[in-house]
C-alpha cells in the first residue's frame, strides 16, 4: 500500500514536471509568435530527432613534432598548447591551425642549421584519421523517454545543457517544437513588428489623405473663384482666407493621422488580446501544440483585420460657403442700406471676417 | 519420576530462552518500525524542503515580473514614454505622408500658397499680407498639432500611455500567471506526496506465541519450584503422587502435557 502511495506520488511529481515543461514551452512559443524572436536567430531543425547522429569519434592523438615538441589540448580548457621538450608551455590557441602559426626557432643560428619549427603537421589531418564529423543538425538537442508519470510514455526534449525544453507523447510531436537558437537577444524580429502596424496605418492614410487633398484643392479653387469674382484676390482678406485654408488643411491632415494612429493602437490591443486568448487556452489545455494552433489562427485573424474606412466628410465646405456668403454680401445692395453703410459691420450678412470665424468653428 | 525442583528449573530456563527470543523479535520489530518512521520523516522533510524551494523560486520569478512591470509603469518611465510618443505624434501629425507629405502651411513657402491671379511679387502689399497670414496659420497649426500630439501621447495613440501601460500590466500579469500555474501544480503534487504514509510493521502471531510459551513455562517453573521446595523431594507431580500439588492451570489439560 505504501509502495503504491509512493509510486503515485512519484508519478504525480513527474507529471507536474512534464506539465511545467509544456507550460513553459507553450508560453515561449506564443510569446515568440506574437512578439518575435532574437534577431538573426534560426529554427533548430528537429526533423532528425528520432535518429540523432552518433557521437563523434574521439579526436586523433596529437601529431608528433620534431625535437620532442608537443602540441596537445590543455586539460580543463578548450584550448591547445604548444610545449617545448622540457614541458614548458610556449603558446596557446583555440585551434591547432592557429597553433601552427607559432614561430619557434630551433637549432640556433640559421647559419648553423637553425630553422623554424615545422608545425605544418598540426593543420593536416594525421594519416588514417577519420574525416571530421558533419555538423550536428540537432545542435545538441536530444530526446529522452521521461520517467513514468502514470500514463503513456512521454518524451522530453533536452537542450545541450540538459534542461528540459518540452514534453510530448511521441517523438513526432516533439519534432514540432519550435526552438530558436542564436541571434541577438537584445533585438527582436518577426512577430507583430512595427512594419506590420506601419502598413496598417499607411493604408488608412492612403485612403483618407487623397480625399483630403482633393477637397483642399477644390476649396482653394472655390476660394480663388469667389475672390476673383469679388475682385478681392489681392486683398488682405484673401491672404487671411488662404492662410486659414492652409491651417485647416494642416489640421485636417493631422486629424486623419491621429485617427489612423488610434486605429493602429486598436489593432495593437487586439493583437495583445489574441495573445492573451492563446495563453488562456494554453493554461486550459496545458498542451502547447493546441495553443500554438490557436496562436496561429489568431495571427491569421489579426492579419485579416481591416481598418474602418468611411468616406471622409466635407472638410472645407464651410470656408467656401463663408466666402460665398461674403460675395453675396458684397453683391447685395440691401446690405449697404440696412447695414448702415459699413461693409463688414452688418449683422445680417456674412463678411470676409465672418468667413474666418466660420472656418474657426469648423476647426473646433 | 522427576524432581519437581529440577523440572521447575528446566521450565524456568526454557521460559527465559523463549522470553529472550520473543524480546529479540519485538526489539527487531521496533527497530524496523523506527527505521521506517525515520525514513518517512526524512521523505516528508525532503518533499517539504523541495516544495519550499520550488515555491520560493516561483514566487521570486513572479516577484521579478511584478517589479519589472512596476518599473515600466513608474512615473519616470511613463514620463519618458509620454515624451517619446509626443515627439513621434508631433512628427506624424505634421507630416502624415501620402502624395503631399507635408501640408502646405508647414512648407515654409507662403508664396507657393498664392491663388492664381494673386500678385506675389516681393514688393506687393498682398505678398506681405499672404506671408503674414500663412506664417500665422503655420504657427497656429503647429501649436494645435503639438497640443493634439500631447493629448494623444497620454491616451490611446499607438504608443500612448493609454495603450502601453495596460499592455505592460498584461505582460507582467502573464509572467506572474505562469509562475502561479507552476506553483499551483507544485502545491498539488506536494499534497499527493504528503499522503504517503510511513511503513507500518505489525507483530506477527509467532512473536505472541513465543511470548505465551515463555509465560506458560515461567508459570510452570514457578509452580514446580515451589512444589519441589514444599515437598522436600517426596512424591512429585511428575510422579503422579498425591502431594496435593495442583496442576498448573496454564497449558490446558496438564495431565497430558508431558
Amino acid at each position: 500500500m505504501v509502495q503504491m502511495q509512493q509510486q503515485q506520488a512519484d508519478q504525480a511529481r513527474e507529471a507536474n514536471i512534464e506539465r511545467n515543461a509544456r507550460l513553459a514551452a507553450g508560453t515561449s512559443q506564443i510569446n515568440q509568435l506574437f512578439q518575435g524572436h532574437a534577431k538573426g536567430a534560426h529554427l533548430v531543425d528537429l526533423s532528425t530527432l528520432a535518429n540523432p547522429p552518433s557521437p563523434p569519434a574521439p579526436p586523433p592523438p596529437p601529431p608528433g613534432l620534431e625535437g620532442g615538441y608537443q602540441a596537445k589540448g590543455i586539460p580543463g580548457t578548450s584550448q591547445y598548447g604548444l610545449y617545448d621538450p622540457n614541458g614548458y608551455l610556449l603558446n596557446t590557441a583555440y585551434s591547432m591551425s592557429d597553433l601552427a602559426k607559432t614561430q619557434v626557432p630551433v637549432g640556433g643560428d640559421p647559419s648553423a642549421g637553425g630553422h623554424m619549427l615545422d608545425l605544418s603537421s598540426l593543420t593536416a589531418p594525421p594519416p588514417g584519421a577519420p574525416p571530421p564529423p558533419p555538423p550536428d543538425p540537432l545542435e545538441g538537442y536530444r530526446y529522452r523517454a521521461m520517467p513514468d508519470s502514470g500514463g503513456g510514455t512521454q518524451y522530453g526534449l533536452y537542450d545541450p545543457s540538459g534542461n528540459l525544453v518540452n514534453v510530448a507523447g511521441s517523438i513526432a510531436d516533439l519534432t514540432k517544437t519550435q526552438v530558436w537558437a542564436g541571434g541577438d537577444p537584445s533585438q527582436t524580429e518577426g512577430g507583430f513588428g512595427s512594419d506590420f502596424y506601419d502598413k496598417f496605418r499607411t493604408s488608412i492614410l492612403n485612403y483618407y489623405l487623397p480625399q483630403e487633398d482633393e477637397q483642399y484643392a477644390n476649396a482653394r479653387t472655390g476660394l480663388n473663384y469667389s475672390l476673383a469674382r469679388a475682385g478681392s484676390l489681392n486683398s488682405s482678406i484673401a491672404a487671411t482666407d488662404v492662410g486659414k485654408l492652409a491651417e485647416q488643411d494642416t489640421m485636417n491632415r493631422a486629424q486623419i493621422a491621429s485617427q489612423a494612429d488610434t486605429q493602429t493602437a486598436g489593432l495593437r490591443q487586439q493583437v495583445q488580446q489574441d495573445q492573451q486568448t492563446a495563453l488562456n487556452q494554453l493554461y486550459s489545455t496545458e498542451d502547447p501544440s493546441v495553443a500554438a494552433n490557436t496562436a496561429q489562427n489568431m495571427v491569421a485573424n489579426a492579419n485579416l483585420t481591416v481598418p474602418m474606412l468611411n468616406p471622409v466628410g466635407a472638410l472645407f465646405a464651410p470656408i467656401t460657403a463663408g466666402v460665398g456668403n461674403a460675395i453675396s454680401g458684397f453683391t447685395n445692395p440691401y446690405a449697404y442700406i440696412t447695414g448702415g453703410g459699413m461693409m463688414g459691420a452688418t449683422p445680417a450678412v456674412s463678411t470676409p471676417s465672418g468667413s474666418q470665424s466660420t472656418g474657426a468653428n469648423v476647426n473646433a | 519420576m522427576c524432581d519437581p525442583l529440577i523440572g521447575g528449573l528446566i521450565s524456568g530456563a526454557a521460559s527465559l530462552v523463549a522470553g529472550a527470543s520473543a524480546a529479540s523479535q519485538q526489539a527487531d520489530l521496533m527497530q524496523k518500525q523506527n527505521d521506517a518512521n525515520a525514513q518517512w520523516v526524512a521523505y516528508q522533510t525532503k518533499i517539504h524542503q523541495d516544495q519550499v524551494n520550488a515555491e520560493n523560486q516561483a514566487r521570486q520569478q513572479a516577484e521579478n515580473a511584478r517589479q519589472d512591470t512596476l518599473t515600466k509603469v513608474g512615473p519616470q518611465a511613463q514620463q519618458q514614454a509620454q515624451q517619446t510618443e509626443q515627439q513621434r505624434l508631433n512628427a506624424l501629425y505634421g507630416n502624415p505622408g501620402g502624395a503631399r507629405a507635408t501640408p502646405d502651411a508647414m512648407t515654409g513657402q507662403p508664396s507657393s500658397l498664392a491663388l492664381s491671379g494673386e500678385q506675389t511679387g516681393n514688393q506687393t502689399p498682398f505678398a506681405g499680407s499672404l506671408t503674414a497670414a500663412v506664417n500665422n496659420a503655420t504657427t497656429m497649426a503647429r501649436g494645435r498639432i503639438a497640443a493634439l500630439a500631447t493629448a494623444g501621447s497620454y491616451g490611446g495613440s499607438f504608443g500612448g500611455l493609454g495603450t502601453t501601460v495596460p499592455m505592460d500590466f498584461t505582460q507582467g500579469g502573464n509572467a506572474i500567471n505562469l509562475q502561479n500555474a507552476i506553483r499551483k501544480g507544485n502545491l498539488s503534487t506536494y499534497g499527493v506526496e504528503q499522503q504517503v504514509q510511513p511503513l507500518s510493521y505489525a507483530a506477527s502471531p509467532a512473536i505472541g506465541a513465543t511470548q505465551s510459551i515463555a509465560n506458560a513455562l515461567g508459570g510452570i517453573a514457578g509452580t514446580l519450584v515451589s512444589s519441589g521446595i514444599r515437598g522436600g523431594g517426596g512424591s512429585s507431580w511428575f510422579g503422579g503422587g498425591s502431594s496435593g500439588a495442583s496442576a498448573p492451570s496454564v497449558g490446558g489439560n496438564t495431565s497430558s502435557w508431558m
